[in-house]
């Protein structure tokens, strides 16, 4: 599989209403913490819904100024739900069903270490 | 704490830098494990580049017919692929620990062309 | 520069095209880019001649000074010319493609910390003398040319005034001026092409390593003089091309200024030297000036028939 599978892709809750699009992929070290990559990357969630602007631009992962964009840019945070690997129930020709409903998502938590 | 990431904010898209400085594409795609009916979370293998990988990024059907044509045209195996283990940091830029010319990134046609002209340097140390 | 040929030779511009096209290619090609850089740079100072001729022209001076402070559109001219030509003005001194070839460049040759106070020099220095230049040809133009009712739309009539002023030497001075300008922005917008389309896919570029170390770069450059020799080639008038290419890319300048605005705030890039308070005011402010003579561009432009309403 690769990302590009999951990107994109339609995500619907229990009941079959839509949740929103992946639009991003969480990933954590499966292994201790340490530069080298060798215990792997490993698939956490999934980001989906709509994501902030800000976010792409580095707001609220280091980027401070100019206060005119941030302004117009918007949040430090992302909109949209966090949906952890487990809550998945199946994967299927670009569609994603989870278990529950979007209610009962959280937001996601900025990455980094 | 383990390191986290967005795939697509920070992988995808990102360059890739040889061991020796030299630049080596781009993060197109990841290869991940399948889940299978398990559902086990999958673990990325590998960074994939070049014109295959980025033609199946588009899950349409003029995406799926890209991506049988370059296959054909530049008659390759499938995209370049880069094992996770090879990687050794992950910043603005994508670091490896391996040599640029490892990977066939699909400019073999463009090295041969530029080649031929007179001071382009073909015959140097290869990278 | 095949117009600045034409002038002091006789001979048809249109065959001076090709011949030009593969000089701007041999120096992309082969000439280290400090010896480009400095060697075109030095050349084009020959257009000082021109603030020399302003000088030498003895005008009223109090007088221009009154009519730059107290600007007056004559009735038989529109507002909106005037305001098309001061976006043209703009795009003419920002380009977008001067930020792949400024960044690019400063990895050409190796640039490091210490060097941050050359490139400063540079903008300082640099930007101020080439707008005191357009306007020592703008000011030549309206002394001399405007009397006489002469509309300049070829390159030879900017010539004109520097030539009636300090005669043959002035020519001269003036017509290598000219050429070594129209060179220096061939071999940087080619470069730029090449810069900014390896750049997006992720190819090796830069006339750091050898072209076979490069080729795709290397090819980028060469199509896209090729086909900028392709464009003149068509005899579309090179004057009318180049204030349209001017004013497209001064409506296109706010897509290149924010993200470089944004990097410059990201402590991920730049490290602690990450832009001031003061930059930052200063640079939100320029922006939304850009934003809105982007947006003007077009309108402005069907509005004052190009500058000609």
């Amino acid at each position: 599989m690769r990302l590009s599978d999951l990107l994109g892709a339609e995500v619907v809750d229990e009941h079959g209403r839509a949740v929103g699009k992946v639009h991003d992929v969480r990933l954590e070290q499966a292994g201790p913490e340490q530069a080298d990559l060798g215990p792997g990357l490993r698939v956490e969630g999934l980001i989906v819904g709509r994501r902030a602007l800000g976010a792409r631009f580095g707001f609220g992962r280091g980027v401070q100024g100019p206060w005119l964009l941030r302004l117009v840019f918007g949040s430090l945070g992302h909109d949209g739900h966090y949906v952890a690997w487990h809550r998945i129930r199946s994967i299927r020709d670009r569609q994603i069903r989870i278990a529950g409903t979007a209610d009962d998502l959280p937001t996601p938590q900025p990455s980094g270490d | 704490m383990a390191r986290r990431l967005d795939a697509a904010l920070e992988l995808l898209d990102r360059q890739l830098v040889d061991k020796d400085g030299r630049l080596a594409g781009k993060v197109d795609d990841l290869e991940l494990t399948d889940p299978g009916d398990g559902l086990e979370q999958p673990r990325v293998t590998a960074i994939l580049t070049g014109p295959d990988a980025l033609a199946g990024r588009l899950h349409t059907r003029f995406g799926r017919w890209l991506q049988e044509v370059v296959l054909r045209l530049l008659a390759r195996q499938g995209p370049a692929r880069v094992p996770l283990e090879q990687v050794e940091a992950i910043g603005s830029s994508i670091e490896l620990r391996v040599a640029a010319g490892r990977l066939d990134t699909g400019q073999g046609w463009a090295r041969r062309l530029i080649g031929r002209l007179p001071g382009a340097g073909e015959g140097d140390a290869a990278q | 520069m095949a117009l600045s040929l034409q002038l002091a030779t006789s001979v048809n511009y249109l065959l001076f095209v090709p011949v030009v096209g593969l000089l701007v290619w041999l120096v992309c090609w082969r000439v280290r880019f400090e010896l480009m850089d400095n060697a075109v740079g030095l050349l084009g100072l020959a257009l000082i001649v021109v603030a020399v001729a302003v000088w030498r022209a003895h005008p009223d001076w109090g007088a221009m000074l009154h009519s730059a402070t107290h600007p007056v559109v004559p009735t038989t001219e529109s507002h909106t010319a005037y305001w098309y030509f001061a976006i043209a003005l703009l795009g003419s001194a920002m380009t977008p493609y001067e930020v792949f070839f400024f960044s690019s460049g400063a990895v050409e040759q190796r640039w490091t910390r210490s060097d941050l106070l050359v490139n400063r020099l540079n903008v300082y220095i640099g930007f101020p003398l080439g707008g005191l230049l357009a306007l020592a040809l703008m000011v030549a133009a309206a002394l001399v040319l405007e009397p006489l009712g002469i509309d300049p739309s070829h390159l030879s009539q900017a010539a004109l005034p520097t030539s009636l002023v300090l005669g043959r030497l002035g020519l001269a001075l003036a017509l290598l001026g000219f050429f070594a300008c129209t060179f220096g922005a061939s071999l940087e917008t080619a470069l730029s092409c090449g810069y900014s389309i390896a750049q997006y896919v992720g190819w090796q570029w830069g006339k750091f390593v050898k072209p076979a170390q490069a080729p795709r770069f290397q090819l980028a450059v060469l199509v896209s003089i090729a086909l900028g020799v392709g464009l003149v080639l068509t005899t579309l008038d090179p004057v009318q091309l180049t204030e349209y290419a001017i004013v497209l890319s001064a409506a296109a300048l706010p897509l290149t200024y924010l993200p470089l605005l944004i990097v410059a705030n990201d402590p991920a890039y730049l490290g602690g030297k990450v832009n001031s308070r003061l930059s930052n005011a200063i640079a939100s402010l320029f922006l939304v000036v850009l934003v809105l003579a982007s947006v003007a561009t077009i309108p402005l432009m069907i509005a004052s028939k190009a500058g000609r309403g």
